[in-house]
């Protein structure tokens, strides 16, 4: 359990605050470059601060604060590109670099990325990925029940054996055993990560079945999260994609909720919103009560402020990267072979918020052209 | 007029205020149980609590914290089993007594779900409602006032959110005069161009309330009108602490209404108007009228946002709401008609002390003998029903009711004489 004020320090990100000055060392995705094409000004809300991000005629982007004392200069952030993404550094300078992650920077892949803002607190975002087994129940048995009366069944309901979490370089590494599985599975033998302090790294790295996906969770104050869902899709062997879907990231913006205002319920994106929402606008950690399969996320809030400590004590907090040569690409573990992904690829994706993108049918098309067809459909 | 502090002590409901123990002595409908048959949960906010009503396979209800005490996740959208409700997060097991009963995914042997309890109350059903007890134990009965169980009656209720504080609400009850002013020459106001004249902007000669068993009964005299009357020899009561009981009798037709003020939190009521109607003597009633009890929502203003001044209820919730979200009765300036609220400001610090010392406090009933029939002191002949069942019928919000021209339809058969179904 975690006193009020313990919960206070983890959450408030706002200027001044010490998880603020933490999050403040990370480099923080603020839109993308294609949404500012033809467009001079954007404001952006970040870590509590109100920005503007001011797109140059010269195709330059500065990124400085929204109101600033009468006859005073703004203060101005960093900017720098990546991956598609536009990328902010609010903490002391110099900057570190940014943190060249495979999947933004994998070459020929289609990408996209879904938008939302989600309205609570970044933390218990975060910590939804750091707990394994969420996974049988919100999006397993629950999806079930959601989906009583078409009598739908779904690999996720699969019981967990065992889970595992490994700190490592980046981040933190997440295991699973799933009943009939065994320890010499992907699942526990490589894993995936969350990569500190604020992305989820899932996707799958089989030849026949390559992508990357990173849910970034970036604060927008403290009960507003802006979710980015970024997508990148390998080409199968033999297939070819139009030049338009490989040419840039195709932005969309994800539904949070139907349009009556509730959850939606029947999409795995629309469970998590439901559970992180449901929550609080700050979910009040002074009143759980943790059992054994919480200790990944036990282990996360120590690694914060373990971190907040080495900041404050003069370092460079965990993933601060500074050297080029460890930044050519971070090749993440990930695993080829996912028991959870037995329902298939198709069937999966049309449960995901991906399947809200513009090009989501063409994603398909391309990806099925490549295939082997057992991977498409488990039917 | 009353301090501050007095009009803080009278109008909080949340966990530990004094009014709130009081009111928590009282059994709260929660929902109606055919609203339930569509459905699994419902989320219920109740004095200042967050709660989930559910329903188990077995059909058995329970009432317990809405955020699961694992994590915090809602169990409004917990997955029904046979003996309980899941949380649709990490498929923790809660049974209608709050009891964690499993934990699916800690180790084997486990105690730790012993450990874990969230609060929980008891589920009633009565009148083709659901009531809730968050009092201390043990609940005592659900009052079977007269209209909720009396016989083939028609019963349909409707409901809505009113962003204000419960007291004002009740206390627009125990004020007499404000129907021929608010309901009488205001309606005849808006409806100006119209000419029209109603029977409830008679003017009041005389107002009276006496204590009885279950609350305070109100009585009036209008001009005109003889001591004799209905109005003035047997009036109609509020049930104490927060239903008004209004209708008739019997005499131009029997009819049952319960004004129920719900406290949703300090700044927000949950209106019920629960209305039977005793169809007259040879009325050929549909069956379906008689066998469900149906829920309709009356809109509180326009798609516009303004009031709906041209029916009673919005006119009586434009009253209530633009006292503001809790009224500042530091403020207010009481005259001779005011006694009813001063009356009942009273009975409610004497209740609280009741409670505080231990007692059961007025119309905390547990005596099943007591308890088979309650039957309310009601007019027969109210002047103000003078424009008949019709008329008064469409400028109430039973209007906004799916069975609304059905039971216009039924009392239209033979209007004058009440008793008896076919």
């Amino acid at each position: 359990v975690v006193t009020p004020e313990e919960n206070e320090l983890l959450t408030r990100i706002g200027p001044g605050t010490r998880m603020g000055a933490l999050m403040r060392r990370y480099w923080q995705p603020i839109g993308t470059a294609g949404e500012m094409q033809g467009k001079a000004l954007k404001r952006v809300r970040l870590l509590g601060e109100d920005l503007v991000l001011r797109h140059g005629a010269d195709g330059t982007f500065e990124l400085f604060e929204a109101t600033f004392p009468r006859g005073g200069a703004p203060a101005t952030y960093p900017v720098a590109e990546l991956g598609g993404l536009l990328w902010a550094y609010l903490g002391p300078l110099p900057a570190p670099l940014v943190p060249r992650l495979d999947g933004l920077v994998a070459e020929g892949t289609i990408r996209i990325l879904g938008k939302a803002v989600i309205p609570c607190n970044w933390l218990q975002i975060m910590e939804n990925s750091l707990d394994a087994v969420h996974t049988e129940w919100l999006h397993g048995h629950f999806f079930e029940f959601v989906k009583e009366s078409e009598g739908l069944k779904v690999s996720f309901t699969q019981r967990h054996v065992k889970i595992g979490f490994d700190e490592f370089e980046y981040g933190i590494v997440k295991r699973r055993v799933l009943e009939g599985h065994s320890e010499d599975d992907d699942d526990w033998k490589i894993g995936h990560p969350i990569v500190f302090p604020n992305t989820l790294a899932i996707g799958n790295a089989s030849p026949a079945w390559h992508e990357y996906r990173f849910q970034i969770r970036v604060p927008i104050d403290d009960t507003h999260t802006q979710h980015y869902w970024f997508g990148a899709f390998v080409l199968p062997e033999g297939a070819t994609a139009p030049a338009h879907l490989l040419d840039r990231v195709h932005e969309y913006d994800t539904p949070i909720c139907q349009p009556n205002g509730d959850f939606m319920l029947d999409s795995i994106h629309g469970q998590d919103i439901m559970a992180w929402v449901t929550q609080g606008a700050i979910a009040d950690r002074s009143r759980e009560s943790l059992g054994s399969t919480d200790r990944g996320i036990t282990l996360y809030r120590r690694m914060l402020l373990r971190e907040l400590k080495r900041m404050e004590a003069g370092e460079d907090p965990k993933n601060v990267i500074r050297d080029p040569a460890q930044n050519g690409t971070i090749v993440l573990p990930l695993e080829g072979t996912k028991a959870q992904r037995a329902d298939g690829f198709e069937t999966l994706f049309r449960r995901h918020q991906v399947r809200y993108s513009p090009i989501a049918e063409e994603i398909l098309e391309v990806l099925r052209s490549g295939r082997a067809p057992e991977l498409v459909s488990a039917s | 007029m009353l301090t501050a502090e007095q009009n803080e002590r009278l109008t909080r409901v949340g966990p530990g205020t004094p009014m709130g123990n009081l009111l928590r002595r009282y059994w709260m409908p929660v929902a109606t149980v055919g609203e339930m048959r569509e459905r699994w949960t419902k989320r219920v906010r109740l004095m200042g609590e967050d709660l989930v009503l559910f329903k188990d396979r077995s059909s058995n209800f329970g009432l317990i914290a809405e955020f699961c005490p694992h994590r915090r996740a809602s169990l409004a959208y917990g997955i029904p089993e046979t003996d309980g409700i899941r949380c649709p997060y990490h498929g923790w097991k809660f049974d209608g007594s709050g009891q964690c009963t499993d934990q699916p995914n800690e180790p084997a042997g486990s105690t730790f779900k012993d450990r874990v309890a969230t609060p929980a109350y008891p589920v009633s059903e009565m009148g083709g409602m659901l009531w809730g007890y968050l009092g201390p134990l043990p609940a005592p009965l659900v009052p079977r006032l007269d209209g909720f169980v009396a016989a083939g009656a028609i019963r349909h209720v409707g409901e809505a959110i009113v962003p204000c504080n419960w007291l004002q609400i009740m206390e627009n009850s125990l004020d007499p005069v404000h129907t021929e002013w608010l309901h009488g020459l205001l309606y005849e106001f808006i409806k100006e161009r119209d000419g029209v004249k109603v029977a409830i902007a008679r003017h009041h000669a005389k107002i009276a309330f006496d204590e009885f068993e279950y609350g305070i009964i109100k009585r009036r005299l209008l001009e005109g009108q003889s001591e004799d009357s209905d109005d003035w020899k047997v009036g109609h009561p509020v049930v104490f602490p927060n239903v008004l009981a209004v209708g008739s009798g019997g005499g131009l037709w029997q009819q049952y209404t319960f004004q129920i003020r719900v406290p949703i939190d300090d700044e927000n009521t949950r209106h019920y108007w629960y209305h039977a109607y005793v169809p007259p003597k040879g009325s050929v009633v549909p069956r379906h009228l008689l066998d469900d009890v149906p829920l309709y929502e009356p809109p509180i203003v326009a798609e516009d946002g303004s009031y709906l001044l041209d029916y009673i209820h919005g006119q009586d919730i434009m009253a209530w709401t633009t006292q503001g979200k809790i009224a500042d009765r530091s403020r207010e300036n009481l005259g001779g008609s005011d006694r009813g609220v001063t009356l009942y400001r009273k009975m409610l610090e004497r209740e609280i002390a009741v409670a505080e010392a231990g007692g059961d406090p007025k119309c905390v009933i547990r005596d099943p003998a007591q308890n088979e029939y309650i039957e309310l002191p009601l007019e027969r002949n109210k002047d103000m029903f003078l424009d008949g069942f019709e008329s008064l019928f469409r400028r109430h919000m039973s209007i906004f009711s799916p069975i609304a021209e059905e039971i216009i339809a039924v009392f239209a058969q033979k209007p004058r004489e009440p008793a008896g179904i076919a």
